[in-house]
């Protein structure tokens, strides 16, 4: 590029030689460039293909965004509080399109993008179909557009893993990477609804992958924070949401925010109650009946719009409006009721969107009502409605997700502000338990079992306990030679307790097996002056630690007879033996209960 | 390609949003700015709102919208958002002023103090001395409303020493908050500032007449007052003050341009005046047996004047000019002892006792 030739002082066909000059440079160093990127070893081009998806998905979600908004600008009118006949035909007239455009042209577009992507990762080997992009985009933008009850992070989430999806099978990356690929595209089309990196990756790990493996976890940090990046350009990269900074003065003003933490997570289990006894429900429910479910749920929305026209739409400005204590406890109160019905309609009428948004305005009216009313009662509380909305917006999450480490991040980070982090811990730590203690199954695997999904329980998985060597070895059965003992006693000791291993320990962790059939064979002269660490040994004997879980010890019993659980400070201290028997016979009792 | 197509897309997609977006929230906001000036603050409130719905992080909506909520009496609301705006810009002169309305309205007067001087001391984007003088007036009029004379007055001090001598009408409130303070030295040449630059302000001539008759400046204060418009001087204040002045200048036996029998004439009668006043105010006490300790002065101070009351008759005090500012001082020191026995005096004895309290302050 240094070289390319000044075009001031020379002809013009000086000029036309120097263009072609210029292109074919440009195109050598293009095929050299790229060539590189192709051959990069494959784990490398995936952190590179992590950004690539990062800027689509973060362009597909500016687009969405504009788009809903939009249809909302076109189809509602600028002006607050349209007409009521106008409200209810927008919604109900979308909702009809929306169950149409579902029905016959993008199917694939219905459901929750959380279970989708996760289907993707644990069931179609990373497929998730390029209509499904479209498809979402479409029927979501009409339905946020024209009123539902819905918020657009859950379909952004699944066209980040729709376009990652299609990115990883058109450069046709490995099975494997293929597979994960989709979570990383997820992560950046949430992080770009969110304006919220962290709480994205967070999320994908908390529900969708379970695990944090190195491999995955960069190109799911890079996929989230250049789509974070992407939608930042175009949309400003200012938090979602504003609070005043404020100070938890004395320690017992944090149970204010317990008593919230309570409040969210009964709430909460109402509202999944709910769900997971009408959606069955609703399903069965004759095939005919999904054109117009929708359009119903529409109408009845509109019905609750025509006075709260809060509850139409994702909300986002109503948020902000009680983050600044804009209204009383009673209208907050009858928002978060409200809201609650009106987007379990939206959600159960099958209508393409996410919960996402109405959880968190749920979140924030019931907070904010909450910390009203407990300064009503006790005014030395403190903090502002505002800090008890933000809070109230994270232990609600949490509650109805079961998402508890997403749910602090997001809360900081939607605001900006990590003044409120301890209130939000312990209010979100709260909600869960109770949430998790009244309802076993969470959200996202109640609704794919109800879809006839088994796909795994990050949150089981999280709760399963975990089995240790030291759960299945045992401490006696073994005999313990020292190596200057004689071996005519270790024969004795052999013929006394019969089919006992005899284990002997040579020094820095080097144990052995001694077959006590071999010191019999020995002649009487000899087993005279033998010692048991002349005798002849099988070994060295794999060791294992009693805090080893029980998949690692499988892995490294081998073919060993017997295995040796040491001590991690003295690998010559013997813990107990372990044998592929007793690791059976664990797993065994652990899954009969 | 198709990065940069659809990159493209995006782009031209969100000017073209952005443009709509903004067209919108400006208009509203424009209607919420006509709305909040017509005096309808409930309607800019809802205007504002709609149009921070569009752009929910404009700061200089978010401000007209707290002016507007406050406008309209929702204090809480007005402060939530304002809290919030402080919390990105601790130092903005126009936030911390907002807040200290609020706080006054609400009746905090220490919050609004540290407001009002956060603000003071603050960020003022335009004019900051001219914003700064004002929040300053505004902060001294909230403490004198509340009665704190004790925080006014050193405010009042640096809001004068910082108005120029030639800004009349802040020379004019100046003046006024001076006066309100009763700091009538510095009221007194703040309106003789004004009455330099028009010699028949109202305004200035009410309250020079004022500070100067407070500054025992009778004359001052009668030339002041008469320059008033009839209608000013009905007023119950400047006519009580205009009628002391006068008569003063007609008990006053100190006034240079009066002859020698003249001042001996003054002299003698608010001898005469005092101490038939302070033998009224003893008469009272005719009947209780234990004196008080101001009866008693009173009574030693009357003994006194009339030990030597000879002297200060008319006759004498013509003949030997030099007895009347001694007579004078009898007098005063009769109507004092009087009038801390009986109380403030009246009628012509309260002009005695005026005079004595303006020469006590003029030569110390």
């Amino acid at each position: 590029v240094t070289e390319i030739p000044s075009y001031a002082n020379q002809s013009t066909a000086a000029a036309g030689a120097s263009t072609d000059d210029f292109k074919s440079r440009m195109r050598e160093l293009w095929r050299r460039w790229s060539g590189r990127i192709l051959y990069l070893p494959e784990d490398q081009f995936f952190l590179f293909l992590a950004v690539l998806i990062g800027v689509f998905s973060g362009l597909s979600v500016v687009c969405f965004r504009i788009a809903i908004d939009w249809i909302q600008l076109t189809l509602l009118g600028p002006a607050p509080g349209p007409s009521p006949v106008r409200i209810l035909v927008v919604i109900t007239g979308g909702g009809l399109a929306v169950a149409l455009l579902i029905l016959k042209v993008f199917p694939r577009a219905q459901g929750s993008g959380v279970i989708r992507t996760k289907t993707a990762v644990y069931i179609s080997n990373g497929y998730v179909p390029f209509q499904t992009v479209i498809g979402k985009f479409v029927t979501c933008a009409i339905a946020i557009g024209s009123g539902q009850s819905l918020g657009p992070e859950d379909p952004s989430l699944q066209m980040g893993a729709g376009i990652a999806s299609k990115i990883g099978r058109s450069l046709r990356l490995s099975q494997e990477k293929i597979r994960l690929i989709a979570p990383v595209g997820a992560a950046a089309g949430l992080a770009a609804a969110f304006n919220a990196p962290i709480s994205a990756v967070l999320f994908v790990i908390e529900e969708i992958i379970g695990t944090w493996s190195g491999g995955v976890l960069g190109a799911i940090v890079l996929a989230a924070v250049s789509s974070v990046v992407t939608m930042r350009g175009f949309l400003g990269a200012e938090s979602l949401f504003r609070v005043p900074e404020f100070r938890v003065a004395r320690p017992r003003e944090l149970v204010a925010y317990a008593a919230l933490g309570v409040v969210g997570g009964l709430v909460s289990l109402i509202f999944l109650k709910w769900i997971a006894y009408a959606r069955p429900r609703i399903q069965k429910l004759p095939a005919w009946t999904r054109y117009f479910q929708p359009a119903i749920a529409g109408l009845l929305i509109g019905i609750i719009g025509i006075w709260f026209p809060q509850v139409m739409g994702a909300g986002y400005s109503v948020i902000d409006q009680a983050m600044h204590g804009q209204f009383s406890w009673k209208l907050l109160l009858a928002l978060a009721a409200l809201k609650l019905i009106a987007s379990g309609l939206s959600f159960l009428s099958n209508t393409p969107g996410g919960l996402f948004a109405p959880t968190l305005f749920i979140g924030a009216m019931l907070g904010g009502a909450t910390g009203a009313i407990e300064q009503h009662f006790f005014p030395s509380v403190a903090g502002t409605v505002g800090t008890f909305s933000l809070v109230g917006m994270g232990t609600f999450f949490a509650g109805f997700l079961r998402i508890p480490i997403t749910s602090v991040f997001m809360v900081i980070e939607v605001s900006g502000n990590y003044t409120a982090i301890l209130p939000v811990m312990i209010s979100t730590m709260v909600a869960y338990l109770i949430s998790r203690n009244y309802q076993k199954v969470a959200l996202f695997d109640m609704l794919a079992r109800q879809d006839g999904m088994a796909l795994p329980s990050i949150e089981e998985q999280r709760e399963r306990t975990a089995l240790l060597v030291e759960d299945a070895m045992h401490v006696d059965g073994v005999i313990l030679a020292d190596a200057a003992e004689s071996a005519a006693e270790l024969i004795n000791q052999a013929k006394a307790r019969p089919g006992i291993p005899i284990l002997i320990h040579l020094g820095r962790g080097d144990w052995r097996l001694i077959d006590p059939e071999e010191l019999a064979r020995l002649s009487p002269e000899v087993l005279e002056s033998a010692t048991a660490g002349g005798a002849k040994a099988t070994g060295p004997l794999p060791t294992l630690f009693p805090d080893l879980l029980l998949d690692e010890a499988l892995r490294a019993i081998g073919d060993s007879p017997v295995v040796p659980v040491v001590n991690r400070g003295d690998k010559g201290h013997l813990e107990g033996i372990l044998t592929l028997s007793d690791v059976l016979r664990t797993f065994r009792n652990e899954q009969s209960g | 390609v198709i990065l940069s197509g659809f990159f493209s897309l995006t782009a031209f997609l969100s000017r073209m949003y952005h443009k709509e977006i903004h067209v919108l929230a400006d208009d509203m906001f424009a209607q919420g700015q006509a709305n909040l000036k017509a005096g309808n603050p409930q309607e800019a409130v809802e205007n504002l709102r709609n149009a921070l719905k569009f752009v929910p992080g404009n700061e200089k909506f978010q401000m007209l919208l707290a002016q507007a909520l406050a406008a309209s009496g929702q204090y809480r609301e007005a402060r939530n958002y304002l809290e919030t705006l402080l919390s990105e810009s601790p130092g903005s002169g126009d936030i911390n002023l907002e807040l200290a309305r609020i706080a006054a309205h609400e009746g905090k007067v220490a919050e609004a103090e540290r407001y009002y001087h956060s603000a003071i001391y603050g960020v003022w984007e335009n004019d900051p001395i001219a914003m700064r003088w004002m929040v300053r007036q505004e902060l001294c009029d909230f403490l004198l409303a509340h009665g704190d004379l004790l925080q006014a007055r050193p405010e009042i001090m640096a809001l004068d020493e910082n108005t120029p001598s030639n800004e009349i009408p802040h020379l004019k409130i100046a003046g006024s908050l001076l006066l309100r303070a009763g700091m009538w030295s510095g009221a007194l040449r703040a309106f003789q500032a004004v009455l330099e630059a028009d010699k028949s302000d109202v305004e200035a001539l009410r309250g020079a007449g004022i500070s100067a008759f407070e500054l025992g400046h009778f004359a001052d204060s009668q030339r002041y007052l008469t320059r008033l418009p009839r209608e000013q001087l009905s007023s119950p204040e400047v006519q009580a003050k205009l009628s002391v002045s006068e008569g003063i200048l007609g008990a006053d036996p100190f006034l240079p341009e009066l002859s020698t029998a003249q001042k001996a004439a003054r002299a003698s009668r608010a001898f005469q005046l005092a101490e038939s006043n302070a033998k009224a105010c003893l008469s009272k006490f005719s009947g209780s047996s234990a004196g008080s300790p101001t009866q008693a002065k009173l009574q030693q101070t009357l003994g006194q004047a009339q030990s030597s009351e000879a002297g200060w008759s008319e006759r004498e005090l013509e003949r030997h000019p030099d007895r009347v500012d001694a007579a004078m001082k009898v007098a005063f020191e009769l109507e004092d002892a009087a009038s801390a026995a009986c109380g403030e005096p009246q009628g012509d004895d309260h002009i005695i006792w005026l005079l004595g309290q303006s020469r006590k302050e003029a030569v110390p």
